[in-house]
């Protein structure tokens, strides 16, 4: 069974090229903000569903939501979340900002902010996706990519 | 049908305890439960172990039978359950179905948690799997992060005080005082919580319930052997709901529907209302929490927690005392055995032996898993 995953994957992938599973089946929702459309009730949601949470229909499309959205609440960390030693380590500012932002089409995510301080952060604020880095490290030793949001 | 008791509660102090392991911390408990009971611990038929993350914590899985084993009750069927910060009031729950449907007579319900084995970083990273792994946890949400979110919204749309959110802090360390198992029983002033060390804005850490070692036990018997007990409380509502793991999945983000939902259905079974409950227990992992709490019960109208908090009426000698045992904010919260030490308060008010005696008739317990995905209310009456 593991050398069908494996083949599958390298089918996916050039040859050479490791992607673990956890990160290769990420990628769409990190790298594209894929998400589903209902194809019953035209339901949004981020990620993909296996179901339509409002209506309950199985008959979903992939929808990739455009990045932009609005501050609906967000807090500065400052605790710690790197130390010394810990294999993953998050790639960030420290402090670093932490937001819900309401996308656009509605549904909301949870993310980064990233490239601003504290103070010019503020509820109801146009944002923007980016493309950065997350973390490094991690049991596969890759940097992992993903959205992050920057003040539109 | 039948009725279903607490007859029997067992506990450890909550705090750092270095000298005592996961197992050592359930054992003692689940031994004074027994001893409390007057029971042999022959007549246990089942065992159900609320705890929330041995493995990444200790290291160690498979901990409902060494935890058996170890409290002489071999051979019994042992389970453990897991909700996160609910895995306790879920176990119960466990414990009080079995009884419930007539096929076990005498059920132990604990919950452990070993938190001070790994530095604090490790703690907050293992916390944090409470929430979604990869949707919230690894891009750097804390757990106090995402409540300190709910927090701002709240003080956004309610114009909530951070103020009022050191309040409750204050109140629940004033009542951990006069508790003997309490973590934190040192008095503190609004100033000092306002003071304390920014955690997740608008958190600070006298916010934030304390990372804290420690067991809790009970025994639920059938209304047939809790009848000759000395002090059977019942349990008269066992109500439990679930709602999205992520709060970005959720409609609106001041409240906590699964609180609500399980409140309506807990008030059902009890045939009771808001108005014949008269002590709480309440889940105040964060002090927002406790204001949530208030509101989504119905104790408060939506927005006013904080006022309510403010005006005092949740005080002991209050309308309607929240948290007397100090709390999860100054009792401690080690995870999985807060739902539990709960229920054990709750049975100490109505037995009349609680250090903060509130000679109650009826309270209610609410034992919340991660941010608002677990929601467990349980009534009981003397
Ligand atoms: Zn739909």
């Amino acid at each position: 069974m593991l050398a069908a995953q494996e083949q599958q994957r390298s089918s996916t992938f050039s040859e050479g090229e490791k992607v673990p599973a956890r990160t290769w089946r990420n990628m769409p929702s990190f790298y594209n903000l894929t998400g589903s459309r209902c194809n019953g009730c035209s339901h949004l949601e981020f990620p993909k569903a296996a179901a339509c949470r409002k209506c309950g229909s199985q008959d979903l499309s992939e929808h990739s939501f455009s990045g932009t959205g609005k501050i609906e609440t967000y807090t500065i960390i400052r605790q710690p979340f790197n130390e010394e030693g810990m294999a993953e380590q998050l790639v960030c500012s420290s402090p670093y900002a932490i937001a819900i932002v309401r996308l656009d089409e509605g549904p909301m995510i949870t993310a980064q902010l990233a490239d601003c301080e504290a103070g010019e952060i503020a509820i109801g604020k146009p944002v923007k996706a980016v493309l950065r880095k997350i973390s490094e490290g991690g049991d596969d030793g890759l940097i992992r990519y993903g959205y992050k949001f920057v003040l539109a | 049908m039948s009725r279903v008791a607490i007859i029997g509660c067992g506990m450890t102090s909550f705090g750092q305890q270095w000298d005592k392991g996961l197992v050592d911390l359930a054992v003692a408990a689940s031994l004074r439960a027994m001893q409390d009971a007057g029971t042999e611990s022959r007549i246990v038929d089942a065992v159900y172990c609320g705890n929330m993350s041995s493995g990444m914590f200790t290291g160690q899985e498979h901990i409902s039978s060494m935890i058996a084993d170890a409290a002489g009750l071999r051979m019994v069927p042992s389970t453990r359950v897991e909700a996160a910060c609910a895995s306790g009031a879920v176990a119960l729950r466990q414990a009080f179905l079995a009884v419930k449907s007539g096929l076990h007579g005498c059920v132990l319900a604990l919950g452990v948690e070993k938190m001070t084995d790994v530095s604090s970083t490790m703690s907050t990273r293992i916390l944090s799997a409470a929430s979604s792994q990869d949707y919230e946890a690894s891009i750097g949400a804390t757990f106090p992060g995402l409540y300190a979110m709910l927090a701002r919204k709240h003080m956004d749309r309610y114009n909530t005080k951070e103020e009022q959110l050191a309040m409750v802090a204050v109140k629940n360390h004033d009542n951990a005082l006069a508790n003997p198992y309490a973590h934190l029983r040192k008095k503190i002033s609004v100033d000092d919580v306002m003071q304390s060390q920014r955690i997740a804005d608008p958190l600070k850490l006298l916010d934030c319930a304390p990372v804290s070692d420690g067991a809790a036990a009970v025994i639920v018997a059938s209304e047939k052997i809790a009848g000759k007990a000395d002090t059977p409380v019942w349990i008269e509502a066992s109500a439990q709901s679930s709602d999205s793991i992520s709060l970005h999945h959720r409609e609106d983000l001041t409240t906590f529907k699964a609180s609500a939902c399980a409140a309506r259905e807990a008030f059902r079974q009890a045939r009771t209302g808001l108005n014949e409950i008269d002590c709480l227990e309440l889940h105040d992992c964060f002090t927002i929490a406790e204001i949530l709490a208030l509101e989504d019960l119905g104790f408060a109208e939506k927005g006013s927690g904080g006022k309510m908090v403010e005006e005092g009426l949740t005080h002991v000698g209050g309308k309607i005392p929240a948290n007397p045992s100090g709390g999860l904010k100054a009792k401690g919260h080690p995870i999985g055995a807060s739902g539990i030490a709960q229920a054990i308060e709750a049975t100490w008010q109505l037995r009349g032996t609680a250090a903060n005696n509130t000679s109650p008739s009826k309270v209610l317990t609410h034992n919340v898993g991660g941010s608002g995905a677990t929601a467990v209310v349980h009534i009981f009456g003397r």
